[in-house]
């Protein structure tokens, strides 16, 4: 059982991972926490769901589901961060505001679904499994591992090795210097925002897959674990919240399966702290840490 | 000339009787406060639509006598106690309304029969709680209290099936399912059945991978899933998926008894034992008609907590009915109906509904079973 649970968590993880990138990304990028990330994350799952059962071919639905969630996120920079970005010393007013978008958006896919839970139908993606050193493991969880896998090497890819890559360590580094140079940094905040919504979304379209359901609050407890992974992975480090995610993933099917039932949130907790204790920046960070550049 | 001015009088004289008769026209009010948002917004969303539709359907039909209505509000308790206080503090200030049918669940029902004894306001919570009775005289509940309906599925486990050793997954974060799932623990091991394993799951949570693989390599010979419909169809999926061996019959409370499960648990959830007060798609004139009737009207299938705001919505009615015959429609005068109802026509269980001398409500259930994709009573 533990091999096969160890695979759960990767799993898991693995999603973690695509939902606590774009998550950090934002906060590495703009020191801000986006509270409506979670929320970005479940209309990724409704839009393609809607998307789904109205004909559009599933892979097309994911794709419509990505684009749509990066243009949420960006109204989201628009509207919840961008005037208070300018006033500066934004971080509070925007969390508070990003609560407040987060708020609406569950509203409305209340509303839309009725308070129901929704599941993609039945068919829409092949239901199989392989049996493989004694591991069950289906289609579904290898072609997730997979698309996280290379949705993870493209955007450190994308950060590291691309002129839009340097931009925004640039203007994570220092926005001001990055202007004098050249950059405009209200267009990388908007991209960041669009690669972070898009991810989000496609997270959303995953876990509801994998796990066959999808209602209004599902982004919320996904929100406080991009919390535990982002603080663990160091703040704004991208490789930290890839080690913390899948760690978290493992972490959270070990303690389900051997320990008494309800401790799980409170270890994942407690690992928290004592992170914290030892590493006050986390696993990857340092205090300056942000996605992939040092901040000045 | 002539003519028009005998219509003019003709006008002025029906109007003058429909401002009489409307002006002797009695008007009940009373407020639905469920939780529409929040973590019990699936139980108190379907709750307050039934109840609407019954009172609806109420008015529609003259219950309370030629031009007199019951006048509803639909409140949100938001599942959050500060929000509860503060809304039964100021319902009880407004002197028209008789009743609050409300709050839903767990703390927030008990904090709301809390103030509501305090004010001495008739409040009908949907919880099965029976600390919401004790609170005070004022405090009503809607749902059959775990005493009352987990013998049906306990018996039927360790009697029918003959269970020795049960696997149970509850929610963890509802205190009504967790009272259901205690009860069911206790009933059946005092019938020798052994726990294999008690786990919890939040209502929000959607990923029981890890769970199904260790119920599925473990050793029991029934599991037990006591969470709302969706979500045990899920919990089954993945238990499938797992592996879990399909002879290990899985049994659900009363919960399970909607079509979402069904719905969204598929081809997986064939065979799965529940019990169920509503009998999806009714079993009766009455239920059947309000399944249909629901369905038309919303768009979607009734389930256990539609039928049960339905249902309650009928006991309220009766009550106000009661008062109203007895010269009392007072606040009092309700809450001294309402503990005295018996043998109501509802949707739900036995098909009547009855507050016995300790105010605990009494409806019935039945075993079902799902078979070829239906709802199927076990034995008949």
């Amino acid at each position: 059982m533990l091999s096969q649970q160890i695979l759960n968590g990767l799993v898991t993880g693995s999603v973690y991972a695509l939902f606590s990138l774009g998550f950090t990304l934002i906060f590495g990028v703009q020191k801000l926490l986006n509270f409506a990330h979670g929320a970005t994350f479940m209309a990724g799952a409704f839009i393609a769901y809607y998307c789904t059962i109205s004909g559009l071919p599933f892979l097309l639905a994911i794709g419509f589901s990505m684009v749509a969630t990066g243009v949420i996120a960006i109204l989201v920079d628009l509207i919840a961060f961008r005037s208070l970005r300018k006033r500066g010393n934004a971080e509070f007013p925007a969390l508070v505001s990003s609560i407040g978008v987060d708020l609406i958006l569950v509203s409305i896919a209340q509303q839309v679904s009725k308070t129901q839970v929704l599941n993609f139908p039945f068919g829409t993606f092949p239901v199989k499994f392989y049996t493989f050193m004694g591991l069950r493991i289906s289609l579904l969880q290898l072609v997730i591992l997979a698309t996280v896998a290379v949705l993870v090497a493209l955007l450190i890819f994308y950060l590291k090795k691309t002129t839009f890559g340097r931009q925004v360590r640039a203007v994570a580094t220092n926005e001001r210097a990055a202007a004098l140079l050249g950059v405009n940094a209200q267009s990388v905040y908007l991209q960041t925002f669009f690669i972070a919504g898009a991810l989000a979304g496609l997270a959303g379209v995953l876990i509801g897959l994998l796990f066959n359901s999808m209602q209004f609050l599902m982004g919320e407890p996904y929100m406080l674990r991009a919390f535990v992974v982002v603080v663990i992975g160091g703040l704004g480090s991208v490789p930290g919240a890839i080690v913390a995610s899948l760690m978290l993933g493992v972490m959270q099917s070990l303690t389900v399966a051997y320990l008494p039932s309800g401790l799980t949130d409170a270890i994942i907790f407690a690992l928290l702290f004592v992170v914290l204790l030892i590493r006050p920046n986390g696993l990857f960070g340092d205090a300056n840490a942000v996605a992939g550049g040092t901040r000045q | 000339m002539k003519f028009l001015k005998l219509s003019m009088s003709a006008t002025a004289f029906a109007a003058a009787m429909a401002a009489s008769t409307s002006a002797m026209a009695e008007e009940y009010k009373m407020v639905i406060l469920q939780s529409l948002t929040g973590g019990a917004a699936f139980i108190g969303k379907n709750v307050a639509d039934g109840a609407a539709m019954a009172a609806d359907e109420l008015n529609a039909n003259g219950f309370f006598g030629e031009g007199n209505s019951l006048v509803y509000e639909v409140a949100d308790d938001a599942t959050d106690r500060t929000q509860t206080l503060s809304l039964i503090t100021r319902l009880a200030a407004d002197e028209d309304v008789l009743i609050v049918m409300g709050p839903t669940s767990g703390s927030v029902a008990l904090a709301g029969a809390n103030v509501a004894n305090e004010r001495e306001f008739p409040v009908i919570t949907t919880t099965n709680s029976m600390e919401v009775i004790e609170n005070g005289p004022w405090s009503f509940i809607l749902t059959q209290p775990a005493d009352v309906t987990i013998p049906y599925i306990a018996d039927f486990t360790a009697q029918t099936l003959g269970a020795k050793n049960c696997a149970i997954i509850g929610v963890k974060d509802n205190e009504a399912y967790v009272a259901l799932q205690r009860k069911y623990e206790d009933l059946i091991q005092a019938q020798g059945v052994n726990l294999a394993s008690v786990d919890g799951v939040a209502l929000a949570d959607s990923d029981f991978s890890a769970l199904a693989t260790k119920i599925a390599t473990s050793e029991q010979d029934c599991v037990f899933i006591g969470t709302p419909a969706a979500q045990g169809a899920n919990l089954v999926i993945q238990l499938r998926q797992a592996g879990l061996d399909p002879s290990i019959p899985i049994l659900g409370h009363n919960a399970f008894a909607s079509p979402t499960f069904i719905e969204k648990g598929g081809a997986a959830v064939e065979n799965v034992y529940l019990m169920g007060a509503w009998v999806p798609g009714g079993y009766d004139d009455f239920s059947s008609a309000f399944s249909t009737n629901f369905e038309a009207k919303t768009g979607i299938p009734a389930d256990e907590w539609h039928a049960v705001g339905y249902s309650g919505m009928q006991v309220i009615a009766n009550a106000i009915k009661d008062a109203v015959a007895a010269g009392a429609v007072t606040r009092e005068g309700v809450r001294d109906a309402l503990g005295t109802q018996t043998d109501i026509p509802v949707v739900m269980g036995e098909g009547t509904y009855s507050y016995d001398e300790h105010r605990v409500p009494h409806f019935g259930m039945k075993v079902l079973q799902v078979k070829d994709g239906a709802f199927a009573v076990v034995g008949e």
